[in-house]
This record gives C-alpha cells, structure tokens and sequence, in this order.
C-alpha cells in the first residue's frame, strides 16, 4: 500500500498537538460524570414552573434576555399534536385548552398525548434514523430483507413505556439475556441493522471489517455521541479514543454469526443470517390448536388395536412372501459448466445430448463426466459459473414396478429428464430451497437414467435432490423375518409402528395429520420472521492498521471500552455485548444519559443544549446550558430511565410554552436561539407531511404494526436495480393510507416524497434531519397522487360537514388544517379560487373526472363532480401551505 | 448539519429576505457567509471551466480495449499471468483462480496529429485525439462496482457523504433559474450486464438536499412529480400556485418568517421547471444534422440521446450533468460487448466533443470519460474482472489540454507505474478547474472538516493543464 501524506493545509491536523490533547482531554466536561447541581433561583418571579425554567431563565437573565409571551392556545395544541404524536392537533383538543385558563386541560392533554399508540410511533420515527432501520441490504442489489418485527418492537417499547436502560440492553443484547424470549431476541436484531453486501466478487474479509466498524460508528454516535468512527484509521485527533479502542469496541460484535458476502444461493431462512420467528398471538394460538389436534390424529396412529394385530399378521406374511426394495440410486455425476449469454439462453441452449448420457463422454480430451460421491441427498450443493448450466446425471435401479417421487430444488431455472424424456421444465430465478419441485414417475424393473440440467443467471448456483418411493425398508425385512415370537419389544414396536404408517386401514388418521401438516405449514409460511442476532464463537478481532483490513500484523484484542473511559469490571472469560450494555448504563457514565436527554431536548425545543447532537468530544459545541444538561441527566437515571416521563418534564415547562416568534432585535441579538427565550419554527418531518395530509382528509389508517408498505410511487423509480430487477408492487386497499413509518425504506431508492422532505436514506445514523426548502418539495405537494387523493377526501370532508356555502366550507378547511377560523382576506383569496375552478370544471367535466379520479379510494358518488373537483382544488392550496408544514 | 444551518441563517441575517430566498433555489447562488457582491465561498481563484459533463462507462471499461495499449500482454495470451504482479493483490471474482493472460482482444491505431494510440474499435473518439487528454495511470481503491461509486462520486466509501456535483454545486452555485444545478441521466447497453446503481450516488450527503443530483427519466415523468396531476391545466396549476402564494404572503404579515419566502420562491422555481423540463427533454426542434451527428431520432433513453440532452443541460446552465451508461461490466465475452459498446458510446462521445466545440463550449465545459475501475489483464474466461490498480480516463476541454497523454501502466497494464493518479487527484484537477481550492471547499461533519478530496494528499493532474 501506498504511504500515505497527511496534507499539510488541513487546519484540523495543524491546529493541535494531538498527543498533548489526548492526554489533556480526559478533563473534558462530557467525559466527566454529570454532576449534581443546584436549582438556581432567578429573578424573575411567576414565569418558572419547573427546574428546567429556572435553569433557562437564569441563564437568560445573565445576559438580559427575557423569555417570550406564552403561544396562545391554538399554537401552543398543534405545536405539542406534531411534537408528541407526529399528526395534527384536532380543533376539539385546541378548544378544550383554549376553554381552560387553569392550564389543566393543557397538561391533561399531554398525559393524553404521551399515553396514545401515535406518541410511540413518533418517538419510534427518530430512534429508527438514529439505528439506521430500513427494509434492504443498502450494498449493491439492495435486497429486501425481513426485519419489520424490529420496528415493531420499538414502537411496542415507547408504548410501555420501556425503561431506556431495558431498552438499550435488550438491543445491544437481548439475545444473551438468559431465557430470552422472542420479543427480547427481536430487539437484538439492532445488530444486524448493518449494511451488508451480496454483491459477486466481494471481498468477504472486507465486508466483515465494515461490518464491525459499521457497528461501532452506530453504537458511538447513538449511545455516546461520540466520533469513534474517526479512530478506525488513526487514533482520534481530538478525543482520547485511540485505534485500539475502536477496535475493542468492535470485539463486542464479533461473536455475532455473520458472513462476509451473503449468498443468493443460500435457502430462503438462511439468506441473509440467521432469523427467529415472530408469530402473532392469535397465530400462536391457531399454531396450538392444530398442534392438539395432531397430537390426537397421532395418538390413533400409534394406538395399536387387536383389529390392527391381525391385519399386520397379514400385511407380514404377504411381505415376507415377496419383499418390497427401495429403489437403487447411483452416485451422481456432473457436466460443466457451460457458460451462454443469459440465464434464458443457458437453460433453452442444447449443449449435450440431452437424451442418453454416455459417462465416457469427453469435453476438448477432457472427461466430461465428474463423479460426485459426496453429494448426499437431502442437502443442498454448490455449483459456480454465471450464466451457465450443469448436467447431472445419476442411474436409479428398481426390481419391481415403482412409483417414485423425485424432489428437487434449484437455483435457479431447472429440467429434469428420465430415460430420455422431458418431465420438468422450469425456466425461472430463484435461491435454492429443499422440494421446490416434484415429479413422480412409474418405473418398471431395471436401470434408469436421471439427468437434471441446472442453470443459473447471476449470484447464487445450487441444486437440491431427495428421493421418496413406497418399500420395506431393509431394517424392518430384517426384523420381520424374526419369528414373531422371538422378536425383541424394540423389534415388535418398529415392525408395528411401519405397519401403523402404511396401512389402508389407518389411512383417514393419516390424511387428517397430512391435511394438519399443510395447514401448519401455510400457518407457519404467514408467520413473520425477523433477521436475529445469534451468538457464536467470536471471531478473531485485530487492530487493522490504517484501517487497512488486508493488514494481518495489528495486534489481537479483546472486547473493551475505551481506555480514558475505565475498564469493565473483570468477569470470567470474554466480555460480552452485555458487559457493553452494563458500562453504559452505569448510574455514573458521563455520556449516555446526556447524549439521550440532550437529542429529546432538540425534538421538542428545535436544538440541541449541546448543538452537535453527535460530538459530545472536544470539538463539538459547548452545552448553552451546561447545569441544566446536568440536571436532566441525573434525573432522567435517578426516574429509572423513565423516557415518557423525561418528555412529559419538557413539554409542561413554561420554556416549552414559549412563544415562537421574536422581535427583530432578539432575532439578531440571539439568531441561534441559544437561551430559549422563545420557542422554534420549523417544518414538519417528511412523514409527518404525508400523513397531516392523510389525517386531515380522514383517509389516515392508523392501525399499528405490520409488515412495511407500499404505497404509491412514480413508475420506474426502481430502475436502476437489479439482480434481481425490481418492479414495485405497490399495495391496494388500507395499506395504501397507513402512516409513513411504515412505508417499505429501500435504502438505495427511498420513496422520492419522502426523500424530497429530507427523510434519511438510513445507511448511516442520522442524529439531525435536513430542513431543507425546494422546488422539489413544491413540486411533490402539487402534484404527488397521495396528496392530489387527500385533497379530494379533504374537499369532500368540506362539502358534506362544511355547509352548504362557499364561506362556511372555507372556515371547515381552515379549522381542520389549521386549527384556526380564515382572515376575511383569507377567505377571499380561497373563495376567488375555488369560484374560479367552479366555472372552469363546470365546463370541463373530463377534466373534474380525471382530477377525481386520482387514487384508489373510490370516487364520491353523492358528490357533484364539478363542485368537488373545485373543493378538491382547494384543499390542494390548504396542504400545500407553509402555515400547514410549519410546527411553531 | 449544524453548521450549514447556522451558515444558511447568518447569510439570511447579513443579505435579507431577497437575498436568501434567492440562495435557496436549487443551490443557486454560493450558501457561503459572504456578503452580496464577494465572491462565493468556494472560488479562490479564475475557473477554467465553469460545468462538467461526466460520460460515466458504468461497469469499468477494460483500458486494455479502449485506451491503453499493451502489445507485451497480445504476447502473453494465454500464458500465465507472471505472480510477481498479482501476488498479494485483492482480486474480486477470480479469488483462488489459476490467472491466464487474455491478450487485448482489439488493435489500436494512431489518430490526429498529436498521433494518440486507441483502440481501432473506437474511431470517433479517435477522430477527437487532438482535443482529449488521455490518462493511463488511473488508480482506486475499491474492486466491487456499489463501493467503488461511492468512492469515485464522494471520495469516501461510507455512505452519507455529498457527491462530486453537489459539492460542486454547494461552491460555487448554479447559474439556471429553471433547472437543478446537479442533474443525472443514465442509460443502459447490450453488452455486459447492467449493474445496478444507488441514488446514494448523487446524494447531497449532509450537505442541504437542494444541492442533491436530480435525476432526468427517459420513460414516465422526466423529472419525479414534474407533471400536473390529471385534470389540471397548466393555467389551473399557475392560479394554485398563485394562491398558495398569496395565502403564504398573508400569514408572512403575521408571523414574518423568512422561510415563507423561502417557500414562495420555491414554487415558482417547481412551476418554472414544470415548463422547462419538458421542453428540455424534447430533442424534436434539434436540427436533423445534429441528430444525425450523434446518431439518434429523438430522445430514446440511449447514451446517445443523453449525450444531446448533456448539451442542452449544459447550454442552460446546470453545473454538474452525469451521464451514467451501465453497460461496461463485461466479465465474460469482452470482445463482443466491447463492439456492441463502442456502437452505442464511440459515436455520441465525439459529437459531444465536437458539437459543444462548434458552440464555443468547449472552452469552459469540461468532459470526462471513464469507469469506477479497469478490468484485468488476466482473463476471466473469455472476459476481464474488476481491476483498480491501474486504468484509464480522458479528459476535454475547461481548460484540459488535448492531445496529450499522462502517466503509464507496467508493460502488462496490471499497475499505475508512471504518473499515478487516484481518484482524489482527479477530484483535485475537477475542482481546480472549477476554480476551487479543492483543499477548503469543506464542511464540519461529525468533528471531521470533511471534503471531497479527503483527508490524504490529492494534487491536480497539473501536466494536462492548459
């Protein structure tokens, strides 16, 4: 490798003598304990009503500021709707509050909010981007992989309100929990949130150290807001985090079973990993009822009766007269490859004579035949080669007609002949898995050809095989030819319970279990699974030099914690990812509690008390308030991690009633908003857009939980993927109106609304989302078909429960969008617009049809199109008001 | 993020409503904390080009069928690829493989005064040799196509980091009204296999989303959302705008927040771009001999087709236009796929030189050529693997000089020898271009003043420099 040269301009390289920083810096205030402060006790008298004001308010009265007038009622309700619960405020709710000059109703409202299954979806929204969820790979082909369970339990958790510690145990390592159940083994998939790769040619070994860095960037930045990440290639510039540290950090995660390149050959449970099911209640129910009544069907077939005794006295004497044999099946032999242009063209193409085999045959002098003793059957094999095919050849002997099932699976197309004779042909692309294909035959005494051609296009090259076929098997022969008398009781028990299984006369029993088997199987097909955190023997972990991942030479290292932070308490053996989880739940840790309660901060008040959400070392920002930033992060440990009722502490303070508006003069003086003295403006998060647009307009599902979604997206946005291409299939029905956050996150491809609002595409951790103001956010308001359908239900909400007059419909506009009655300039404005569309559509019913016609939610019928077409013309202006987008 | 915020802030503080509202549309205009008048944050010094239009050969071309000619390899074929030059070496698909020479599959020629050798097979670039600047020293550090992008577009293979057009864009701004400064088109080919590309590519990273690349379709909406829903005129969707404006005027009078103006402004730019994309993409008032000159009929989402809508986006003022065709991953029958490639590149590449050169362009429009990586000397089969240890791109034009080579590989075109250029040089050389000091073009990132170059040495190709 090349040496490397620090270049000489970058001020951050020239600015310090890093080892005298490193050494200094463990006096850093974040790496210090929170320390136990005291409530100051300002001037100003009347406006505190928690801690969390008297700390703001004495820092604004050091520099004489002064805070601003509490937001009136209607602003102070939506505010605290999209803070807490990511939806509108209901004009009822913004009434109850405005009625009560007590301030109960407004407290009473919180507890409401925060007690309601949209507070854990919203709470859920910001943990996802910081753990980077997202339904695909990220590298590559971007495949989907099966994690929504995940997300599910996350949003379960702020539900129950879990105990952050709980909640951060279970997800670094819930899967070590001794007994764990499903729902803690599901919370420990956080560790495969990874990105991973499938992609051909890949250097597993590289993959494996990305993916151990990937880890240790993500548990740095969420639980100690740090830039560890820095330290991958050289010790920290800044921070006392050397490389070694990193490193031992990263240790943690090796014992988590993982490959480097994932297999598109693997089956269909393995693919990406290991999985562990997730069954609802009521399937886990339905699971043990069939259960039940398998285990009676079985009770019959192992009951043996005196009717049973004198037929198997029969059955044995017929046998023993004329032994049924199972078939012969010689060892397999392979051809191959041979290589054509496509998948299509290898499995059409003729590249042997397909109809006899001669296993003398030769390829350029070479044998063409290869033996492959070691293919056992029942278990899939590997082959290679893209966009080519293999022969397989095996004989099968028979000494009596018999009917045989053949089983196979293939990745990906395969045809299968006997003797010369095409009985499957199945041109398609596929992972291997066992029995995806069945062909039975009748064979007649004698020997048998079997070839099978599998042919593969890109990734994965595997086939599968068994054999079934009514016999005796040689071990019960052998014990039938015992007299029955001589027998042993372990051989009477396995001579009757063969009987038992082949007897016409327990045939229904069998056909009830077989019908039970099928039903469990398409039960258990429905049942989630999730990616799962399974631990295994570690792999070996070194200090990559330079982060140079083909360097062998670094030093071995074993799971630890930075070393400016401590050591673990020494335990037998190797640490686990649950000593990780210990050490940062430590009453005293200087940086978990204030990285969380600093990142909530920033949710309900715009910015952060630290402003560098994620850098909490020497060069992020200072805290503004560093007593405060203190005091909430004793208190948030010293509650039990209470999550809900940290919230429920920032939303009642009078800093958080503040107005949002400020005069000019404060505007300049504090642009920053660094004392508080007034509260935030800012848009909407993206799937809080959408789904504003769905509540108002009442096409809003809100049904919890579930597998992702997909609603609708511009055709072709999947374009550029491939292996396989990926068409969308968008949903029909409920789902196409469920909240955002369950919309189906392509990690390579984000659904573009969501993406043009500043939604992460979740292949790093995002601490702080864009606010970005663009043409394109105009352009999906305007014209995204979600929101053209909104504004139609929302038009139609206006004609039916709005009045009959164009004036009252527009106050109903205003008041559900808004939460607010119109100005009478307002009012004209909209109502000059809607007369305008009146006339026009009035003359133009195609176009009215069309315009309504958008969406799948089916048209109005009651509804005069004209009319609607104008009133859905006006509720596309309300939701594409900046006042609509805009929480103040 | 912080940073820009506060950046976007100050600049509203110190310019006024107008002023921000205009910096806002589309990255038009520097974000920078200058002052009016100053110039923007990124220039430090003259631009020689003022756009770029990168022809992307997604897949990574073989340089031993296109650029770089190796008759010490023809020698070989067949032979054993000696170990002294792969020992030690990551490999991608050939990992564990008995390594043969594959000798280059086509004859190169000499072409225009300045005698440049390239390949036969590609005779309409070699009828530009004067005008290219070819380099044969190209090196990267990544072997698998998702990574080795992420490296080539933002420097850096994690993901999160801006690309090369939003980078550029965030510098120095764009100089169009009615179109994103940061545009990407993409086709794909008959020959190799079209491997699949990530919107991480043109991402803005952390920088603001405005400065992201927007992608141009050649099938449904030209632009994602571009098309008024069904039933609504252009004059409908003007009167909805128009209202939506005054209604954000009105509460602008009561909350005076300068993001509504901000908003305003954005919904003129969408209704504009509603106008002027569709009118961009139709290549129909294009002259019949400037079809002809690349070789098309209309816009049919070939390489071509997006060879003439590069020139009109540039013509209109977008600073960064990529031209991905994903066509170039040719593992197995490289000589075929190579002629159906250079059918559908060889052609459109030279029109493009030639076309922006009879426009005066190409003095201040600057072309690149290339893929995210090489392909082996050693066959993989009757086809190359992924290579990064030594490949080729040219240059032309905003300021390169043509006809003019740089740098070498050894004698079996395995390894840069002579000259190397990493990606992050060729990072340099587009920025310095740009008039950029690419070493201060940077933004605070989780603690890291992170740039497009990177944190290790990068030097322009100063040799090829006009």
């Amino acid at each position: 490798m090349q040496r490397r040269r620090w270049t000489s301009a970058l001020a951050w390289v020239a600015a310090a003598a890093p080892a005298a920083i490193a050494q200094s810096n463990p006096s850093h205030w974040a790496y210090q304990p929170p320390r136990e402060v005291a409530i100051p006790l300002p001037d100003g008298e009347g406006w505190a009503r928690s801690p969390i004001d008297a700390f703001v308010l004495d820092r604004m009265e050091r520099d004489g500021h002064v805070p601003a007038a509490e937001a009136d009622a209607r602003t102070l309700v939506r505010r605290l709707a999209f803070d807490l619960t990511g939806l509108p405020a209901s004009p009822g709710q913004v009434d109850a509050v405005a009625a009560d000059p007590t301030g109960s109703a407004f407290v009473a409202l919180v507890d409401e909010l925060l007690a309601s299954p949209q507070f854990a979806e919203r709470m859920a929204m910001h943990w996802l981007d910081l753990v980077r969820f997202a339904d695909t790979t990220g590298v590559h082909a971007d495949n989907p992989w099966d994690i929504h369970p995940y997300r599910d339990w996350v949003i379960r958790a702020f539900l129950d309100n879990m105990p952050f510690d709980r909640f951060t145990r279970e997800q670094l390592a819930g899967d070590l929990i001794p007994d764990a159940d499903t729902s803690q083994r599901v919370a420990a998939a956080y560790n495969r949130l990874n990105l991973i790769t499938r992609e051909g040619g890949s250097q597993p070994k590289e993959f494996l150290a990305r993916y151990t860095a990937d880890r240790v960037r993500n548990l740095s930045t969420v639980w100690l807001g740090s830039t560890v990440g820095c330290a991958e290639c050289h010790d920290h510039k800044f921070d006392p985090i050397r490389t070694r540290d990193f490193y031992r950090l990263g240790a943690f995660f090796a014992d988590i079973e993982q490959v480097g390149v994932y297999s598109q050959g693997a089956p269909k449970d393995r693919y990406f990993g290991p999985y562990v099911k997730v069954p609802t209640a009521e399937q886990e129910r339905a699971l043990d009822a069939l259960a039940d009544r398998a285990a009676a069907a079985r009770l019959i077939l192992d009951t043996q009766t005196p009717e049973l005794d004198a037929a198997q006295a029969a059955w044995e004497r017929a046998t023993l007269a004329e032994p049924p044999l199972p078939p012969r099946l010689g060892p397999w032999h392979a051809a191959g490859p041979f290589r054509g242009k496509s998948l299509s063209d290898v499995h059409r193409q003729r590249f042997w004579p397909e109809d006899g085999v001669d296993l003398e045959a030769s390829v350029d002098g070479a044998p063409a035949w290869t033996p492959h003793p070691e293919w056992t059957d029942g278990v899939p094999h590997n082959l290679s080669g893209g966009n080519s095919a293999y022969y397989l050849f095996r004989t099968i002997d028979v000494v009596r007609p018999q009917r045989v099932t053949l089983r196979f699976g293939s990745d990906d197309a395969i045809r299968v002949w006997v003797d010369g004779e095409l009985l499957l042909d199945r041109e398609v692309q596929r992972g291997v898995a066992p029995d995806q294909e069945r062909v039975d035959v009748e064979l007649a005494p004698g020997r048998h050809q079997l070839v099978a051609k599998i042919s593969n296009g890109a990734g994965g090259f595997a086939f599968f095989f068994r054999s079934e076929a009514d016999h005796v098997p040689e071990d019960i022969l052998d014990r039938l030819t015992t007299a029955a008398d001589a027998r042993s009781q372990a051989d009477r028990d396995a001579v009757s319970t063969w009987f038992r299984s082949t007897t016409p006369l327990l045939e229904a029993a069998r056909l009830q279990l077989a019908s039970l088997e099928t039903e469990r199987a398409a039960l258990e097909d429905q049942v989630a699974v999730c990616m799962a955190t399974v631990s295994t023997e570690p792999m070996t972990t070194r200090v990559l030099r330079r982060g140079d991942w083909m360097d062998e030479s670094g030093e071995v290292v074993s799971p630890g914690v930075p070393a400016a932070f401590g050591a673990l308490p020494t335990t037998d053996g190797r640490p686990t990812r649950l000593d990780l989880a210990d050490w940062l739940l430590a009453d005293d840790h200087p940086l978990v509690a204030r990285v969380f309660v600093n990142r909530l901060w920033r949710l309900f008040f715009g910015r952060g008390i630290v402003a560098t959400l994620d850098d909490f070392g020497t060069q992020g920002a200072r805290p503004t308030h560093p007593e405060l930033l203190d005091w909430l992060a004793r208190r948030f440990v010293e509650s039990g991690w209470d999550v809900r009722a940290m919230v429920r502490l920032l939303v009642t303070s009078s800093t958080y009633r503040q107005s949002s508006s400020c005069s000019p003069e404060t505007a300049r003086s504090d642009p920053y908003n660094e004392w508080f003295a007034r509260q935030a403006r800012f848009r909407v998060d993206a799937e809080v857009v959408r789904d504003q647009a769905l509540a108002v307009s009442g096409l809003l599902v809100p049904e919890l939980f579930g597998r992702s979604v997909r609603p609708y997206q511009p055709e072709g946005f999947y374009q550029h993927l491939n292996f396989p291409r990926r068409r969308y299939e968008q949903d029909a029905g409920e789902a196409l109106w469920r909240r955002s956050l369950y919309t189906h996150w392509q990690r390579q491809y984000l659904h573009p609304a969501l993406a043009a609002f500043d939604a992460p595409s979740r292949e790093e951790c995002t601490v702080e989302r864009g606010r970005s103001n663009t043409p394109l956010q105009a352009l999906v308001l305007l014209n995204d078909p979600i929101l053209v359908e909104a504004a139609r239900a929302l038009g139609a909400r206006a004609m039916r429960e709005g009045g009959t007059d164009v004036t009252s419909r527009i106050s109903f506009l205003f008041r559900t969008v808004l939460a607010r009655t119109p100005t009478d300039e307002e009012a004209a404005v909209l109502t000059e617009h809607v007369a305008r569309l009146l006339a026009q559509y009035a003359n133009d019913r195609p176009a009215a049809d069309a315009l309504l016609d958008v969406g799948e939610r089916e048209v109005y019928s009651d509804l005069d199109p004209a009319e609607l077409a104008a009133w859905t013309g006006a509720g596309r202006v309300m939701l594409s008001l900046h006042e609509t987008l805009t929480r103040s | 993020m912080h940073d820009v915020t506060e950046q976007t802030r100050r600049a509203f503080l110190s310019q006024g409503i107008g002023a921000i509202a205009a910096s806002q549309l589309l990255g038009r205009a520097p974000t920078g904390n200058q002052g009016p008048g100053q110039a923007p944050k990124g220039r430090r010094h003259a631009p020689r080009a003022k756009r770029v239009i990168h022809l992307y050969m997604a897949g990574g071309p073989s340089h031993l069928e296109t650029l770089d000619e190796k008759p010490a390899l023809a020698a070989l074929d067949g032979q054993p690829m000696p170990e002294s030059f792969t020992r030690g070496q990551p490999i991608a698909q050939l990992q564990g493989q008995r390594l043969v020479c594959l000798g280059p599959r086509f004859p190169f020629a000499s072409f225009g005064q300045s005698g440049q050798r390239i390949c036969a097979r590609f005779p309409h670039i070699g009828s530009v040799a004067d005008e290219i600047a070819i380099i044969r020293s190209m090196q990267t550090d990544q072997i698998n196509h998702d990574p080795a992008h992420t490296l080539f577009n933002t420097g850096n293979t994690n993901p999160g980091r801006p690309s090369m057009g939003s980078w550029i864009n965030y510098g120095i701004g764009s100089e169009c009204d009615d179109l994103p400064g940061f545009v990407v088109l993409s086709s794909v080919g008959r020959g190799g296999q079209a491997q699949p590309i990530a919107a991480r590519q043109w991402s803005a990273g952390f920088l603001p989303s405005r400065f992201q690349g927007v992608e141009f379709r050649s099938k449904g909406d030209p632009v994602l959302y571009v098309n008024n829903p069904p039933g609504v005129t252009r004059q409908q969707q003007r009167e909805a705008v128009d209202t939506i404006g005054r209604l954000n005027s009105l509460h602008d009078g009561v909350v005076a927040d300068p993001e509504i103006a901000t908003r305003i402004a954005q919904f003129e730019m969408a209704f504009r771009m509603q106008r002027s994309v569709p009118e961009l993409t139709d290549l129909g008032n294009e002259p019949s001999e400037v079809l002809d000159l690349y070789g098309v009929e209309g816009q049919d989402g070939s390489f071509a087709s997006n060879c003439l809508l590069a020139r009109r986006l540039a013509e209109r003022g977008v600073r960064f236009i990529q031209v991905y065709h994903r066509a170039w991953d040719h593992h197995g029958g490289i000589e075929r796929a190579i002629g159906l490639t250079a059918d559908e590149v060889d052609r459109a590449t030279a029109a493009l030189i030639l076309d922006l050169k009879r426009r005066g362009m190409l003095d201040d429009t600057l072309v690149l050529w290339g893929g995210e990586f090489g392909r082996t000397p050693m066959g993989q089969g009757n086809g190359r693997d992924h290579h990064i240890r030594g490949f080729s791109y040219f240059m032309a034009g905003g300021g390169v000089r043509g006809g003019v080579s740089h740098g070498a590989t050894d004698e079996l075109g395995y390894r840069a020898v002579e000259d190397v250029v990493h990606v992050r040089d060729l990072h340099a050389t587009i920025l310095h271009l740009l008039g950029i000091d690419y070493d201060r073009l940077s933004q605070r990132f989780q603690g890291l003043d992170v740039r497009l170059t990177g944190v290790e040495h990068a030097e322009p190709i100063w040799p090829i420099l006009a």
